[in-house]
């Protein structure tokens, strides 16, 4: 409704450095946010087709300092989403192909006893593959669980023990995770709690027709595409900053907390569905995750503040992989995105 | 106070401002609704007026209803109904589409909270609230639902007040419940009520009629009347079946008496005229045999006296008395008055008979199967509910209901213990004597660690990756004892694997064995 807002005033959706002279380290570090994802958004969309929302969803992630769980069937282009994202960011990348005999040692190394020639002896800690800034844990739920635990913990806590040392991880550390949800034989599915440590659960859809074309374009021609590194190391912890720093109304906050609640079927705020279809709701962690995810999408909607509308554009990525669901919803093949819908529409909004 | 928080407060108070100013109009709303209700109610009813009872009805549960929907809207709008400047916020940036835009700014500006991007947003906020305009935003107007309920109503007032009324009281009354031809069989059946002995169904009846020829008679006065006039019928014929049956009796009575069989014949058959003329025959015969004889005393008086006025002493005993005389002269007068007088009572049941018969008649043409079906119409719902419901059946855990292609039973969903009662051991499930045995040892014999391993010393200092030295004197590698074992294991098995071989090939050396084979092979592709 612009037309209820006097021409001499500010729209709602305009850039904020145009609606008035705001705080000047504000509005650059508005800006450079806003310049940098859009740069990046645009370098990986040269190499990924479709997906924008994935892309969205995983720069949201590194921005928000969590870890991103990617579910797709195999070939559409998981690996290849990440890989190019690192190629973007300029950052140190390593993968990890998840195997059932793949053990903790092998992703975050182990020490080991070097001689020199003089037959000196010495212990040395060999750094595994988790010492990299993007980590691709390839097929996640392949290993086991002693595995599986190693690499969780060291998203969790940011370092790694080893030989009764700590070390630490550098900054950006962001591991992506891919899982594959058809081929469930001899794989070790991630408990919930575990789930629960992952920022957001991306789904990855099979693309269209124009996609698949575009696709066949970019990858059988002599030269693939190629991307560039338009973003370092500090620029991202800058960026990590910046998204840190918006601010939240108790209002908004009430309304991230008022859909958590919503998804416990104990709650008196629970819907029917949730009540029917949800054994256990989400955890304090998914609040956690609307509030700063809804802080990214603000940024990215030349918002200074978070809205509702951020928290909802958020909580499908949120909170899908948060909700434990019941026999009903299995027989009844009721997913975790419908009930969320189902939240969303029915909490309504503070006013 | 900082030009953001003047700048947000302004707006928001005219905006709450408009808000209070459309609250007030949606209550005016709601109470004129309730006017318009009762208006159109009472408009309503006087338009039906008395012709249609349960249209009335209706409107007046319908208008109950509404009532109390609006008063219930009215309560709970004035009860629940939010306001102040945080509530302003929010329908500005629902109207406005602002993205919570101006409630967060209201919310920081009440909290207190300080930041360099909060100081900033309010900046952005105050800049926003500045633009915008109270009047267009919030325009003072009904709700489209409100304003088109209280339209349609004030429209249906309009047009019931100056409709003309549906039904006159009594004009339509006859039209609606007889038809002209109905009418005409009321007249002639009025006639013939009136022809009829007088008794008390024939009177009611007979008023019940003349209210339903009056024109100027209410539908529902008439529908009344009709009942009455069909329950006056129904006296009416039970009384007409009730004298033929006392007619039927008299005839057993006289049955064996000598010279009355043909009026016992006739009083059997219902036949109150045939009778009354056998009667008179008998009486004729017997005064001309009693021709010379004089008249007996007080025979003026009986002549004189009205039949009617005979019934005290009754048919019955009159003929006991016609047929009990002798031949005195005495008895004979007394005879004689007998049979005349139960001449004229049996004219008069006769009579009764006949008019009641062609009432009945008469009346069965006018309303009798519309009656009928009145009377099955007024079946009542449970009593419909019994003669429709289907027989009950038996549980299904009974064993006995009848189903499509077999009986349903219910099994026992546990199975007896093996060997022993119930009582005894228990069940096959959940059977816990807690005397199992333990499980055997899995795995083969193992050698203790200590054996396995040994600490080994590492002469002088590491540098661990963090930078910083640290004494890591030892670590754990084989030990003696498990690097001869492990030698020893690998000499037994290579010693184990070639008797193993050499006897899988049945005494062929390994060394012969390929020439062997090769023989073989050659000799069956010769052989082809």
């Amino acid at each position: 409704m612009s037309a209820a807002i006097n021409p001499s005033g500010n729209p709602s959706g305009a850039s904020p450095s145009h609606a008035a002279p705001l705080h000047a380290d504000v509005e650059r570090r508005i800006e450079q946010f806003r310049r940098n994802f859009h740069i990046v958004r645009e370098e990986v969309s040269r190499v990924i087709v479709g997906n924008e929302d994935n892309i969205v969803g995983i720069m949201t992630c590194l921005l928000a300092r969590g870890h991103v769980l990617l579910e797709g069937i195999p070939g559409i282009g998981k690996t290849k989403l990440v890989q190019t994202l690192a190629d973007v960011l300029h950052l140190k990348f390593s993968r990890i192909q998840f195997t059932p005999d793949l053990m903790p040692g092998d992703i975050i190394g182990s020490t080991v006893v070097r001689e020199n020639d003089a037959g000196r002896k010495t212990l040395e800690f060999q750094r595994g593959p988790i010492f990299a800034n993007l980590v691709l844990a390839d097929e996640i739920n392949r290993a086991t669980p002693k595995t599986q635990s190693a690499l969780l913990e060291a998203m969790q806590e940011n370092s790694v023990s080893a030989g009764g040392h700590t070390h630490p991880l550098e900054q950006p550390f962001y591991v992506l995770a891919t899982m594959n949800p058809l081929e469930m034989e001899g794989t070790y599915p991630l408990p919930e709690a575990q789930l629960d440590r992952f920022f957001f659960k991306l789904k990855l859809g099979f693309p269209s027709a124009e996609g698949l074309h575009e696709i066949v374009d970019r990858t059988t021609r002599q030269q693939e595409p190629h991307v560039d590194r338009v973003l370092n190391q500090g620029e991202v912890l800058e960026m990590r900053e910046t998204a840190r720093a918006v601010p939240v109304a108790r209002p908004i906050q009430q309304y991230a907390i008022d859909i958590t609640l919503a998804t416990h079927p104990e709650s008196e705020r629970a819907t029917q569905m949730v009540k029917r279809f949800v054994r256990f709701g989400s955890s304090p962690r998914g609040t956690q995750a609307l509030i700063l995810g809804g802080k990214v999408n603000a940024l990215l909607n030349d918002r200074l503040h978070v809205a509702c509308e951020d928290i909802r554009t958020v909580a499908l990525n949120s909170l899908r992989h948060r909700l434990l669901l019941n026999f009903d919803a299995e027989a009844e093949r009721v997913d975790s995105d419908a009930i969320l819908i189902d939240v969303l529409e029915r909490v309504k909004e503070p006013r | 106070m900082t030009p953001e928080r003047e700048a947000i407060g302004r707006a928001l108070t005219r905006i709450e401002r408009r808000l209070r100013l459309n609250h007030a109009v949606y209550a005016a709303s709601l109470i004129a609704g309730l006017a318009v209700l009762a208006l159109l109610a009472w408009r309503a009813l006087r338009w039906i007026g008395g012709s249609a009872p349960t249209a009335a009805a209706l409107v007046i549960v319908l208008a109950v209803l509404a009532a109390i929907v609006l008063v219930f809207l009215l309560l709970r709008y004035l009860f629940t109904r939010e306001s102040g400047p945080a509530r302003a916020a929010g329908e500005a940036d629902t109207r406005a589409a602002l993205n919570n835009e101006l409630a967060s700014a209201y919310w920081f500006l009440h909290a207190g909270a300080r930041s360099e991007w909060i100081a900033a947003h309010l900046q952005h906020a105050a800049h926003t609230a500045t633009g915008l305009e109270a009047a267009r935003l919030i325009p003072v107007r009904l709700p489209l639902t409100s304003g088109a309920a209280l339209a349609v109503a004030v429209v249906a007032l309009a047009a019931l007040w100056f409709a003309p009324p549906l039904a006159p009281a009594g004009a339509l009354a006859p039209a609606g419940l007889l038809s002209a031809e109905e009418v005409a069989q009321v007249r002639a059946l009025s006639e013939l009520a009136e022809a009829m002995p007088d008794s008390e169904p024939a009177r009611r009846l007979e008023a019940a009629l003349r209210t339903l020829q009056d024109a100027t008679t209410p539908v529902e006065a008439q529908r009344r009347a009709l009942a009455q006039a069909n329950d006056a019928v129904q006296q009416l014929r039970l009384e007409a079946a009730s004298t033929r049956e006392r007619l039927q009796r008299l005839s057993d009575a006289l049955r064996g008496q000598p010279g009355m069989e043909q009026v016992a014949e006739a009083l059997a058959r219902g036949d109150a005229q045939t009778a009354a003329q056998r009667m008179a025959q008998l009486q004729a015969q017997s005064g001309q045999t009693q021709a010379g004889k004089a008249p007996p005393e007080g025979a003026g008086a009986s002549e004189a006296e009205p039949a009617d006025s005979a019934g005290d002493r009754g048919l019955e005993q009159a003929l006991q008395e016609a047929t009990a005389a002798t031949g005195a002269t005495d008895e004979a007068g007394a005879a004689e008055l007998a049979r005349q007088e139960a001449v004229d009572r049996l004219k008069e049941i006769a009579r009764e008979l006949e008019a009641s018969a062609r009432v009945n008649e008469a009346w069965q043409r006018v309303r009798g199967p519309q009656l009928t079906a009145g009377q099955s119409q007024g079946l009542s719902a449970s009593r419909f509910a019994e003669q429709t419901a289907a027989p009950s059946m038996p549980s299904p855990g009974s064993g006995e209901t009848p189903m499509e292609g077999g009986t349903m039973f219910r099994a026992a969903a546990v199975a007896e213990g093996d060997g022993r009662t119930e009582q005894e051991g228990g069940t096959r499930a959940g059977d816990a004597l807690g005397d199992a045995p333990a499980d055997a040892l899995l795995g083969t014999r193992g050698e203790r660690l200590e054996a396995q391993l040994g600490k080994q010393g590492i002469a002088g200092e590491e540098q661990d990756d963090d930078g910083e030295e640290q004494n890591k004197s030892w670590y754990y590698a084989q030990s003696q004892q498990q690097k001869a074992l492990a030698r020893l294991r690998t000499v037994q098995a290579a010693g184990r694997f070639a008797a193993a071989e050499s006897e899988a090939g049945e005494g062929i050396s390994i060394q012969h064995r390929q020439i062997v084979k090769d023989y073989f092979m050659n000799l069956r592709e010769g052989a082809r």
